[in-house]
């Protein structure tokens, strides 16, 4: 490997080469401190090795606005756009069939059955749409609504909520969080991320719940707002991708 | 628009997705061994950010918290496939003309493109989102050491591959 320059004048039995990966190591912190001082030490003294980290700092620099930049952004095969879209839909659809939001958790849509989906989700979507444009135009007047309706027939699970009062939950402020299946810091990171929070947001209290005979781990987490904080009941199986999220309850702190 | 689908629009998340399913699409390429990969993650992370938009931190904005989800779930994907091996992509991505002004950007995602998928995760989480290192390593499920060299190889490869390493007198020469 070549280096990019001689080094600096003092001590140049202990330099080691500028090279382009031992400043790329110097950047991202790989070198000990005594080794990294040194190093910046040649590299104020050495013109190439100061050009040789502005390109290493341009490219941090272009990666990161590479991230923000929508216009060079490639278009997408429309088969794929409307794949996801189509599982987005059909999602909702089930989730209305169903009534209960946050209580579903369907499955990956295996590759091979994408376009299946895709297809069934954009039929159920516009079959959908002709019963309900049917059904406003045959629609009778409202009459009052009675106990015998669908709604009323149709609800039979118990509602999804946290079994803990608002004092409870804010107990769990004073003790030790009790993670139960999500002790595991890297699960907690991708679950934390699933739920829209930083890897390093601070878990202010948690313990293992059941709601509705289903197990869960309740996190207790800082609010929107100061002075109240937000309590999630997840799946044990909680992660980024998917996290299970069965009831959630805004507190506000005393 | 994520407050609509929250509050019962049905079609609002769908909106949100078409609004940013370029950049999501392109992020999911960069952190994903394969097109493939890439498309399962997109649509594994589009399908629970659509569960969980409820959760979602107002504080924070709507297009990082989508990006989020979308790395996440492609480093996920790549901790739970490490024995896969790595193979360097010669090229790369179809990407039609465009102005002069998005050429750097073209250059560096296909320049990223060219990186194993291990080096260019790790890039992508800690200099394109901002992910510290310690995050980038417990989600991927390396050691802190491991995601800084593979920074560190990622950065001087690109800046090869870049022509950043050029000069008009004397050219850098990147190792192989």
């Amino acid at each position: 490997m070549d280096g990019v320059g001689p080094g600096g004048s003092d001590g140049a039995g202990a330099d080691q080469p500028l090279t382009v990966e031992a400043l790329a190591d110097l950047q991202a912190g790989l070198l000990d401190d005594d080794t990294a001082a040194r190093m910046r030490k040649q590299v104020r003294a050495d013109p190439d090795a100061r050009q040789t980290m502005e390109a290493l700092n341009r490219v941090r620099h272009d990666i990161a606005k590479l991230g923000t930049d929508a216009a060079s952004a490639p278009d997408v095969a429309p088969e794929v756009v409307d794949g996801i879209a189509a599982t987005l839909r059909a999602q909702r659809l089930d989730r209305s069939r169903r009534g209960a939001a946050h209580t579903l958790r369907p499955g990956r849509l295996p590759r091979s059955t994408r376009v299946a989906v895709a297809g069934a989700g954009l039929a159920a979507a516009a079959v959908a749409a002709w019963l309900g444009t049917a059904a406003l135009i045959t629609a009778p007047a409202p009459t009052p609504s009675r106990p015998t309706t669908a709604e009323h027939i149709t609800v039979s699970r118990p509602p999804m909520t946290i079994p803990l009062s608002d004092q409870q939950i804010l107990a769990l402020l004073d003790d030790k969080p009790d993670f139960g299946p999500l002790t595991d810091p890297q699960r907690r990171t991708s679950c934390l991320a699933g739920l829209g929070y930083p890897a390093n947001a601070r878990v202010l209290g948690a313990r293992p719940v059941q709601i509705v005979g289903r197990p869960a781990v309740l996190l207790v987490l800082p609010a929107d707002t100061p002075g109240s904080i937000t309590a999630l009941a997840v799946a044990p199986t909680c992660s980024s991708v998917d996290t299970g999220l069965l009831a959630d309850r805004h507190v506000d702190r005393p | 628009m994520l407050a609509a689908h929250v509050a019962g629009d049905p079609y609002a998340f769908e909106e949100l997705f078409y609004r940013h399913h370029r950049q999501l699409h392109r992020v999911a390429r960069l952190t994903s061994r394969s097109a493939e990969d890439a498309e399962d993650a997109l649509q594994d992370a589009m399908a629970s950010a659509h569960r969980g938009a409820g959760s979602f931190r107002q504080d924070a904005a709507v297009s990082s918290w989508l990006h989020r989800i979308v790395v996440n779930a492609c480093l996920d994907r790549l901790r739970r496939n490490k024995a896969h091996l790595t193979i360097a992509l010669d090229d790369v991505y179809p990407v039609a003309d465009r102005t002069a002004q998005v050429e750097t950007a073209i250059a560096v995602h296909r320049a990223l493109l060219r990186l194993p998928v291990e080096q260019r995760a790790a890039v992508v989480a800690v200099d394109m989102h901002g992910y510290s290192v310690a995050d980038t390593a417990a989600m991927l499920g390396v050691a802190e050491g491991t995601v800084k060299s593979r920074c560190a190889r990622a950065r001087a490869r690109l800046a090869a591959i870049l022509g950043y390493l050029e000069t008009d007198t004397a050219p850098n020469r990147p190792a192989g």
